[in-house]
């Protein structure tokens, strides 16, 4: 195992041009802002965060469907830059949400699943009818789909198909934007087993994009919380699961709803204030919905600590800003 | 208790034409009591969705509905007109869909839309009067500068706001019932907490009854008085919801539960236990149990005939043939 990082993201910015209407300027969007993340060989780095928080935005950075305006992203040592299309593809694959728009329905099963074959000229026409066959077995689909079309399938198999088309060229990092969302718990549990043997069997480094905090417990080891383009805390998930720092991710792991009828309604304590992306609060973005903002958390934006591992960008654990803030208030 | 405000008795719903029939809903009976939450809890294509379209009267054109009575406050409305049940829908019952963007007329301001309701209900009422309780009802949901917001077009709202704006628009006439379609599964959880909190509260303060269609377990564990798992167009376990969470005699109820990960309790990396399977066809006529084929406890005798619900005390009942009752009541017995 070389000592790279699988995946190696260095303070990457991805920022739109909006147009906010008629005769009106274009303003900048920054949905993600000097994001740094790091996932090591066989790793499964999740990241989480509501709608509008980046996720997505930074998983297409990852894969290189939109690069990032600035900042670099290196694949085991080299520059995404610096590497072709087709030889990036090789190693990095995505798995979508909706298996029923990520699929074409025209094409059936065995012409989608060969497709990157014969994209990268691997092989000929024998060699990838083996490796489909064997495909197949791998992510638990069986022979006879290989003529159906995705119309024709089960949502849990359609999945499937997208991850065996994912990795049939044998790629090491796999970026999963809400794997098992569109599907129903029972299926869910069918892929996430599915992901975790495959994980083990061929060594795969997974990134996982879901807004399900049960899912990141279940099969990641490290997580990501995005909020407004900014990671706001990074940390594994023992630690966050055990003790959650940030206000958000307080709020997050408590509005994940177990089946366990004695506990009730989480109250939050979050206000109903939505920021605008084009125009972010100023200081900390979370301050407005913040159950615990104080005086700085509106005028500076919280820098970034990190001690054992556990990386989080609030003021309320930064020395520096509290002690300031305590001799200020005692002065008062 | 006194009479139930809803009462369904055995609904069925029948989808297409003769020869390619889907019977979705086959034969659900239910009672929600005023000031409770039902929870219909099942997978995608249960008939949950039918379920609660065919109790507001608003199935697709291709459907039909068959029921020995549905009845609001002891008063039969199956038998109505489209005119009377129109006369009815948002004064008595009202319904809170799954995703406010589409449910929500984009061409109509937010004060248009909570307005119409109450002056189709109120003929006689000044404009004044409904702006006025549209007013205080966007506070009583949560939304600050109400006032303003009336002039509002629904895309100019966030994906929360949109979800309280419909729930203060279900309230417009001051329903009894409520029926809540997956109302926060298009929703961020932290959003989700909160909308789900408001409804209990408004709960309390109107004494509304609630009727939650949704696929998601947790949201049931956390809101429901009294669940129904429904599967194949059926119920196949009723109960309160500590009786089917606790001791959960079905064995498609226990599948779902082992399905899914819970922080804390799950093995972390460890197998989900998968439901093997899918779902039958409902364009046939099933023999024996519905589950039977996915089913880890079925016998050959499972296959045959049609399972009867066993139903041990009022409210609480089962569609099975070989339930986990050892388990349950050892386990009931250690909650209690």
């Amino acid at each position: 195992m070389s000592a790279e990082p699988m995946i190696d993201v260095r303070r990457i910015n991805v920022t739109f041009s909006v147009s906010r209407g008629f005769m009106a300027g274009r303003k900048p969007l920054r949905a993600v802002q000097e994001v740094d993340l790091v996932a090591h060989a066989g790793e499964t780095l999740a990241i989480v965060g509501e709608s509008g928080s980046g996720k997505t935005t930074l998983a297409n950075a990852i894969l290189n469907i939109h690069p990032p305006t600035s900042g670099e992203i290196f694949l085991d040592g080299r520059a995404v830059r610096s590497l072709g299309r087709k030889e990036f593809a090789r190693q990095v694959q995505p798995v979508f949400q909706d298996p029923y728009s990520s699929l074409n329905p025209r094409r059936s099963v065995g012409a989608t699943i060969m497709q990157p074959l014969i994209v990268h000229g691997i092989g000929d026409h024998v060699e990838r009818e083996q490796k489909l066959l064997r495909i197949l077995d791998l992510v638990g689909l069986p022979r006879r789909v290989v003529n159906a079309l995705p119309h024709q399938l089960s949502g849990g198999q359609r999945q499937r198909v997208a991850i065996a088309r994912a990795l049939i060229i044998a790629p090491k990092l796999l970026v999963c934007d809400e794997p098992t969302s569109a599907l129903d718990v029972s299926v869910q549990a069918q892929i996430l087993n599915l992901l975790q043997d495959l994980r083990t069997e061929l060594g795969l480094t997974y990134i996982l994009i879901t807004h399900n905090l049960a899912v990141v417990e279940h099969i990641a080891s490290r997580v990501a919380v995005m909020y407004l383009g900014r990671i706001v805390e990074e940390a594994s998930v023992e630690d966050l699961f055990r003790a959650p720092k940030h206000p958000y991710t307080i709020a997050l792991l408590e509005s994940a709803l177990t089946p366990d009828p004695t506990l009730g309604l989480p109250d939050l304590g979050l206000s109903n204030v939505f920021p605008n992306p084009i125009d972010p609060p100023s200081g900390c973005h979370f301050h407005p919905r913040c159950n615990r903002t104080f005086a700085p958390c509106s005028r500076v934006a919280p820098r970034s600590i990190v001690s054992d591992g556990h990386r989080l960008e609030c003021h309320l654990y930064d020395p520096d800003i509290m002690s300031a803030h305590n001799a200020h208030s005692g002065d008062l | 208790m006194t009479a139930p405000l809803l009462k369904v008795d055995d609904l069925h719903v029948r989808i297409g034409a003769r020869d390619r029939q889907v019977h979705a809903v086959r034969g659900i009976s239910f009672e929600i009591a005023r000031g409770e939450t039902l929870s219909i809890v099942g997978e995608s294509g249960c008939g949950k969705s039918m379920t609660s379209l065919a109790v507001m009267g608003l199935l697709p054109r291709t459907a039909r509905r068959e029921s020995h009575g549905i009845s609001i406050d002891g008063a039969r409305i199956d038998g109505l007109s489209d005119r009377a049940m129109s006369d009815l829908r948002g004064l008595k019952l009202a319904m809170i869909f799954q995703e406010p963007m589409t449910a929500l007329n984009p061409v109509y301001t937010i004060g248009n839309q909570l307005e119409e309701a109450y002056r189709r209900h109120n003929p006689a009422a000044a404009r004044g009067d409904a702006r006025a309780r549209a007013v205080y009802l966007l506070e009583k949901v949560g939304i600050t500068a109400a006032s303003e917001r009336l002039n509002q077009y629904p895309h100019q709202l966030s994906g929360g706001l949109r979800q309280r704006v419909m729930i203060a628009m279900a309230l417009m006439c001051g329903p009894d019932l409520i029926i809540a379609d997956e109302p926060t599964t298009a929703l961020d959880v932290t959003i989700q907490a909160q909308i789900l909190r408001l409804l209990r509260d408004l709960q309390t303060e109107f004494n509304l009854s609630i009727l939650l269609i949704t696929h998601d377990l947790g949201i049931v564990a956390r809101t429901a008085d009294k669940v129904a798992v429904m599967y194949a167009g059926e119920f196949v376990e009723t109960g309160t919801a500590r009786e089917v969470f606790n001791a959960p005699a079905h064995p498609y109820t226990r599948g779902l539960l082992a399905a899914i990960p819970v922080p804390g309790k799950t093995e972390r990396g460890g197998k989900l236990a998968a439901i093997p399977g899918t779902v039958p066809s409902l364009t046939d006529h099933l023999e024996g149990c519905s589950f039977f084929g996915r089913c880890s406890r079925a016998v050959p005798d499972c296959a045959l005939g049609h399972v009867a619900l066993t139903e041990p005390s009022a409210g609480r009942a089962w569609r099975c043939r070989r339930p986990y009752l050892e388990e349950a009541a050892h386990q009931g017995g250690a909650l209690s």
